[in-house]
């Protein structure tokens, strides 16, 4: 009798108590669909910390992340590190944030990759509302009608300048043509001016 | 692209902008990079908005510059210490948009997520390299 083929392992913790970033059902299906059926995916019913960058690993995720060749979470614990040390290969953090990984992720010879570009878009959008929310003048006319005041002559006299033109701005971000630059492409279609960045050193699987 | 440029050119860039909109990753490079000299070069009734960490940003500088007059004001969904104190000047200051870190909140969230992890995935089983691979000597 053949022993059975000995299974890879995949970690999904991802059960934010979050809505918004907890992992549905229909997600975990895609991955074991794109795995095939020599991946074990074990999914941590546990809540899994997604404020931040991750907490530091309950402990149902530190036990499934024994002998786990990929893991997915909100940054990496350090528990949960330290526990697939030697079997880890690679791990994606859902978060665009991942500082809190570095100290125990540091030469530890795993690929680390986030979620930096999926979060571009919707930042964007909030970037361009922001903006119109004080060029417009939305602050002052909410602050009118929290006084219950008619304040048509702020505008029309001059007293509150509204602006006409696209005002120009400058973005600090890492690595132009990453992800990272998505969030100036918004504004710049809505006809606002330029954007700065700095060069990454190109991306390596090590 | 106008130009690109590093941290030595961020003077440069606030002196060019209305709108200075902060969205690098949190490193040991970037701690308090927009600092009192940044915020002081940008043009009168200047905004600045932040979407990255709030340890980028000087907020006692930014204070004081709203409220000299100096800034127009600003949009803030992250701060130095979350969730924003009770009392602290921010909530109560109306030049000052405070959001509670969620700009990144959205509905299609798991739909480009989980694009994006079986991608990865089918790059990891073909030996290809992965997207979103962090540089973990860099920070980002």
């Amino acid at each position: 009798v053949s022993a059975p083929p000995v299974s890879r392992r995949l970690v999904v913790d991802l059960a934010s108590l979050r809505a918004a970033w907890r992992i549905p059902k229909t997600s975990v299906v895609q991955i074991q669909n794109a795995l095939g059926a020599a991946w074990d995916v074990m999914e941590v019913k546990a809540p899994a910390v997604s404020d931040g960058d991750g907490g530091s690993g309950s402990p149902e995720a530190i036990s499934a992340a024994r002998g786990a060749e990929i893991y997915l979470g909100f940054g990496v614990p350090s528990g949960v590190a330290a526990a697939a040390k030697g079997t880890l290969r690679w791990a994606h953090s859902a978060t665009a944030g991942i500082g809190a990984s570095l100290a125990h992720m540091s030469g530890s010879g795993v690929l680390l990759t986030n979620s930096a570009g999926v979060h571009a878009e919707p930042m964007a959008d909030w970037v361009v509302a922001a903006i119109g929310y004080f060029t417009r003048g939305l602050d002052r006319m909410l602050a009118a009608q929290r006084q219950g005041r008619w304040a048509k002559e702020d505008f029309t006299d001059g007293a509150i300048p509204m602006r006409g033109r696209a005002p120009r701005v400058g973005t600090r971000h890492e690595g132009v043509g990453r992800p990272a630059a998505r969030r100036t492409r918004r504004p710049q279609r809505c006809g606002m001016g330029r954007r700065v960045g700095r060069p990454t050193a190109p991306r390596r699987r090590k | 692209v106008e130009w690109v440029g590093g941290l030595a050119d961020l003077p440069r860039l606030a002196g060019g902008s209305d709108v200075l909109v902060i969205a690098a990753p949190h490193t040991a490079e970037t701690v308090g990079a927009v600092d009192r000299r940044v915020l002081e070069r940008l043009p009168h009734q200047a905004l600045v908005v932040n979407v990255s960490r709030g340890s980028l940003l000087d907020e006692a500088a930014l204070l004081e510059l709203l409220e000299l007059r100096r800034l127009r004001g600003a949009a803030l969904d992250v701060f130095a210490t979350e969730p924003l104190p009770a009392g602290h000047p921010f909530w109560s200051h109306a030049r000052v948009l405070v959001a509670p870190h969620v700009s990144a909140v959205s509905g299609q969230f798991w739909e480009r997520e989980t694009a994006l992890i079986v991608e990865n995935i089918r790059s990891y089983l073909a030996g290809a390299p992965l997207t979103n691979l962090v540089d973990l000597e860099a920070g980002y």
